[in-house]
């Protein structure tokens, strides 16, 4: 019955106060490891390499005291797809997917349902996979502050803009956006209960149904529109008011610095992910 | 006053936001009202007193949870099972800023949203349209076929509660709808709203930080505090206890104020005193007595 | 002293869509001058112009015709614009809708930091500026955990950062409740007090008692001007344009209608009760 509140539950992205060694890392240090991790990710299909990959982003959770139940419930919203799209791999996918060291083999099959090895495979490195990049996106957002992931993508950018790239007006960009998404939640939810006093079929069987019809959602999307807009045009006469032209001239309060830590961190997932790219073809399994 | 029984009733009603996440937030921590069919009741509160959330458990967006208890029209609210779309025709519930509810390229068929949904053929729709806008002061014939967007804001809000009106509820909850309103404007907005509960029995009830809203409109005040009623009375009474209202950070009308202070000094004076003409009545009397 | 004013506007015309087919005429022929430490409100219904106005003062929008001085630049002039608006800072209606960052005091370094200020400096202007509106303790916060009141004070904070020597509010207090509103008031009133000169636009006008110049703007134009009590006493003319005027004003006007000893121009509760009980013949005057 508190339909209205999911909206307010978004636990990726939200910033969690601590003093683990990830919350005191540069954001620079935590954006590069994820990078890197991600390649790593990325180029490795063997079950062996996952779970060493597995093991490592657990650590890093270890690392910055988040509580693995809370990234986890993270999931719940979008647990139902996620099985329903595995099962949907399992049974039709054994044709796509060249399973990893071996020859693809037939487990069943029965018109347009092939479940191979690859399938499983896929269906269980996927799992895997997920659950990496859920747990290093939960280490990055959940450790550090909105405002410190613009000014490390500002700073990692600023070499850039010799060639014209905007790395201010970039980071203006994500920052403007991440700080509108909890009004906009808001204002969302303020939205969806208007509607539903006026009897629109929003919450009113208690659970929020997941399939809308076009209709329904117009009702939210319209409003939740125009309102962004809205505060948009206001945020640009605030900006110009305040002399915003861009990122030329512009200096800044908050500086980041580099630490004995970040470099060490730098270095030894450097190593790491080198280690798992060399080595992805060569794993027993 | 009188003795039927109450449509509305709270009993020990507690609220917390987000439980069981970090991000947890106690609304409301024990609220009981009543409210009886035709009365004008105003619910005051700072920001943060927990009134929204109160009135949202009026029509079902918010359901109570053990131990409080809330009963609309002889239904418990904490029935999963009660008709809420039944509850909120007759509830009708006007939000801060209503015109943001507002999503149809035309007025006319903004309005109509409510009636459609209700399922009402066709003409009895047009009817309810034509009445809404009527009651709100939007002309039927000039405004029905206007771009919803090209309104100006105070005419987007009386599109938008007339939204509301055209359900024909037989409760109107206006919570903070006079909200960053021009003095002319709320002028208007509260006259009518008061027009339909003298001349159409609506039962009304007006939630505001304002006092000064109140003070023509309605006959009884709950005010609320930190998720609690911490004070319930005729507006005359509520009124009378400034010093009490400034703990809960609300005012009274300057009148009442000139009329505590004269009291502090000595003077004789009726300080229930909500209204300029009878501070000027009082003051007469002491200046010439 | 004949100082210089601040602000100058002349005969200033503002035509909203001028080239349409459906141009609207907000402002007409309207004059004024503001001088340095004054603390101006301007009041008038929707429509009446008095927005149009205030953005006309930092260059936000230009003259359809007519100008717009301050301190000595003209705002047509393009070259102007950035020291114009870092002479004149503005607070807009909606709290949420100014603030840029998701911590309180980068969101309060943004005008300054668009200036190019130093970063020694900018951290002492930031200090500065949220104490000065009562919200340093709450400089590493996020902004949309704060209270309406509060976020408007860090919008001030924000644009007081830039040191501007002028502050117009636009409505800055029309979407705050009570609590909020006083907050803002003093925190405005400490400025003023520290020199800062104000120009306050509102539709309540028991805030028009804290200026020491009135303006009431209809239809595009300059109506009435003078000091709170010269504006608030022609009742009858304000009640004709549907404004509100204090209740003690009315009050005072109606028990002057009734007893000519009675002034009719009294505008706070502390006069009010004054003047009761000093015609009753208790006033505090020997005491």
């Amino acid at each position: 019955m508190e339909d209205f509140e999911f909206l307010r539950n978004i636990t990726i992205g939200q910033y969690l106060p601590g003093n683990s060694l990830a919350h005191r890392l540069d954001p620079r240090t935590k954006i590069t490891v994820m990078l890197l991790m991600t390649l790593a990710i990325t180029f490795n299909i063997s079950y062996l390499s996952n779970i060493i990959l597995l093991l490592v982003c657990l650590l890093f959770v270890l690392l910055s005291s988040i509580s693995l139940k809370y990234i986890l419930s993270g999931v719940k919203p979008a647990l139902g797809f996620i099985i329903v799209l595995a099962i949907l791999q399992l049974l039709f996918y054994g044709d796509a997917f060249v399973p990893y060291n071996t020859a693809s083999r037939t487990i069943f099959r029965w018109g347009w349902i092939h479940i191979t090895n690859g399938s499983v495979q896929l269906v269980i490195v996927s799992s895997l996979r997920f659950l990496e990049l859920l747990f290093l996106t939960s280490l990055l957002t959940n450790t550090t502050t909105t405002s410190e992931l613009a000014h490390g993508i500002e700073d990692m950018l600023s070499p850039f803009s010799k060639i014209g790239l905007p790395g201010h007006e970039l980071s203006l960009v994500v920052t403007i956006a991440l700080r509108f998404v909890p009004i906009l939640a808001e204002q969302l939810e303020i939205i969806m209960k208007a509607q539903a006093s006026r009897g629109a079929d929003l919450g009113a069987k208690g659970k929020l149904q997941l399939i809308q019809t076009t209709r329904q959602v117009v009702v939210l999307v319209v409003p939740l529109f125009i309102d962004a807009l809205r505060r948009a045009e206001d945020l640009i006469l605030a900006m110009e008011a305040r002399c915003y032209v861009g990122g030329r001239g512009r200096t800044r309060l908050s500086r980041l610095h580099l630490t004995g830590k970040d470099y060490g961190a730098m270095a030894v997932v450097l190593v790491f992910a080198v280690f798992m790219l060399a080595y992805r073809a060569r794993f027993p399994f | 006053m009188n003795n039927r029984e109450p449509i509305i009733q709270v009993n020990d009603l507690h609220h917390t936001y987000l439980r069981e996440t970090p991000l947890e937030v106690t609304a409301l921590r024990g609220v009981n009202m009543e409210i009886h069919a035709g009365e004008a009741v105003g619910i005051i509160g700072r920001t943060g007193a927990g009134k929204s959330t109160v009135v949202q458990h009026f029509n079902g967006l918010i359901r109570p949870r053990q131990p409080g208890r809330v009963i609309v029209y002889g239904h418990d609210m904490s029935d999963p099972n009660v008709d809420v779309r039944a509850i909120r025709q007759k509830v009708g519930l006007v939000f801060q800023y209503p015109e943001q509810q507002l999503f149809e390229r035309l007025v006319g068929d903004d309005i109509a949203f409510g009636p459609r949904k209700l399922g009402l053929p066709f003409e009895e729709i047009r009817e309810r349209v034509r009445e809404a806008m009527e009651m709100v002061g939007l002309g039927f014939e000039e405004f029905k076929d206007r771009f919803t967007f090209s309104l100006s804001g105070g005419e987007m809000r009386k599109a938008a509660i007339a939204g509301v009106l055209a359900l024909r509820p037989q409760v109107l909850i206006l919570d903070e709808s006079t909200s960053g309103v021009d003095p002319r404007g709320r002028k208007d907005l509260l006259s009518r709203i008061d027009y339909l509960h003298r001349h159409h029995g609506l039962t009304v009830i007006f939630v505001s930080p304002n006092m000064e809203d109140m003070a023509g409109l309605v006959e009884r005040i709950y005010v609320m505090d930190g998720g609690r009623t911490v004070m319930s009375g005729s507006t005359r009474e509520i009124f009378s206890q400034p010093e009490k209202l400034a703990e809960y950070g609300l005012g009274v009308p300057q009148v009442t104020e000139v009329m505590h202070e004269l009291k502090a000094r000595g003077e004789e004076v009726d300080t229930t005193v909500l209204t300029v003409a009878e501070a000027e009545e009082e003051i007469w009397k002491i200046l010439n007595s | 002293m004949a100082e210089e004013p601040i602000i100058k506007v002349e005969n200033l015309t503002f035509t909203y869509n001028a080239e349409s087919d459906n141009p609207i005429v907000a402002l007409r022929n309207v004059n004024l001058e503001v001088y340095p430490g004054d603390y101006i409100v301007i009041v008038g219904h929707n429509g009446s112009g008095k927005s149009t106005l205030a953005k006309n003062l930092n260059a936000l929008l230009k003259p359809t015709e007519g100008d717009v001085w301050v301190k000595g630049m003209n705002s047509k002039d393009p070259a102007n614009t950035l020291p114009i608006r870092s002479t004149v800072g503005m607070v807009f209606q909606i709290p949420d809708n100014q603030i840029v960052a998701t911590v309180v005091e980068e969101d309060v370094a943004f005008g300054p930091e668009n200036l190019g200020v130093p970063p020694d400096e900018l951290e002492e202007r930031v200090t500065w500026a949220l104490n000065v509106v009562d919200m340093e303790p709450f400089r590493l916060r996020a902004p949309h955990l704060l209270s309406a009141g509060q976020k408007q004070r860090v919008a001030i904070a924000g644009v007081m950062a830039m040191k501007p020597e002028v502050l117009v509010l636009d409505e800055s207090t029309a979407f705050l409740d009570p609590v909020g509103r006083q907050d803002v008031l003093k925190a405005v009133r400490r400025l003023n007090d520290e020199g800062v000169t104000v120009i306050a636009i509102t539709h309540f006008m028991h805030e028009a008692t804290e200026g020491n110049r009135v303006l009431v703007m209809e239809a595009g134009r300059i109506v009435m001007q003078g000091t709170p009590r010269q504006v608030f006493s022609h009742v009858e003319k304000l009640r004709e344009m549907q404004l509100d005027v204090p209740q003690v004003t009315e009050l005072s006007y109606a028990l002057h209608r009734r007893m000519p000893g009675f002034p009719p121009d009294l505008i706070t509760v502390p006069e009010m009760v004054e003047e009761v009980l000093t015609q009753k013949g208790k006033g505090r005057g020997t005491q």
